[in-house]
């Protein structure tokens, strides 16, 4: 892997920049996506019940720092123009980027909309500290955490 | 600019840009918190740091997983030579 070298070059930005003027460029979405494949696979080749988090906290992290950063919408459609066509429309960024970076034959909507679920229930009433596996065992799992967010926040929040 | 919030690595590797910028060997030699931001900025694009939100709220950089990997490997690597010298 090439170390990081400090030359400057000039790169497209996705929308404005933003955080302490540190530009989230086009290469750093595409880093970005890049990590969270290998989440997604590093999960596939596990048989652990629970390995399905390490993929779901990294997209969690991701999806948060962007509404923090109040540009979530914009990275996500970014993040999707990026794939190959036919591109579908998801107008939930956490769904796009579950889209964009998990596999397509099987991860299929009930799924990425299950999970997209789960992490916006997640983004709102997790404490910063928990962990997300905790925060769904203290559920018992991850459908009764997204009945009860469906419940709480409706299902199409 | 405010305080940027890193951990370890990340600050080791944006202060070793600092240094190659003050001693003026890789780069015109700026302000500091620029510096670091430019740092922040390849090391992001290149897929060794990331941002996330703190647990106080803050937007702030840590190493990625491929990166951590990627200098526990080294420090393996160098340990095993060590060993290695040793026998």
């Amino acid at each position: 892997m090439p170390r990081p070298t400090w030359r400057t070059r000039k790169r497209e930005t996705v929308g404005k920049t933003i955080n302490l003027a540190i530009p989230f460029t086009t290469e750093a979405l595409k880093a970005t996506l890049e990590r969270l494949e290998s989440e997604y696979w590093a999960y596939q080749e596990k048989r652990d019940r629970e390995a399905v988090f390490g993929y779901l906290n990294a997209i969690l992290e991701t999806i948060t720092w962007w509404h923090h950063a109040g540009r979530a919408k914009e990275y996500a459609q970014q993040a999707l123009r990026l794939q190959r066509p036919p591109i579908p429309k998801i107008r939930n960024p956490v769904a796009a980027l579950i889209y964009c970076s998990s596999d397509r034959e099987k991860i299929d909507f009930k799924t990425r909309s299950k999970w997209a679920r789960l992490l916006t229930y997640a983004k709102v009433f997790k404490d910063p500290d928990e962990s997300l596996v905790d925060f769904v065992r203290r559920r018992r799992g991850i459908n009764r955490t997204v009945r009860r967010y469906s419940r709480l926040l409706g299902r199409n929040s | 600019m405010s305080k940027i919030q890193m951990d370890k690595i990340v600050r080791e590797l944006v202060e070793e840009a600092w240094e190659w910028a003050r001693l003026g060997r890789s780069r015109q030699f700026g302000d500091k918190d620029r510096v670091f931001a430019e740092a922040l900025f390849e090391l992001e694009s290149d897929g060794d740091a990331m941002r996330y939100v703190d647990s106080k709220g803050r937007i702030a950089w840590k190493a990625t997983p491929d990166l951590r990997d990627y200098l526990n490997d080294l420090k393996l690597d160098a340990e095993a030579d060590l060993e290695d010298e040793e026998t």
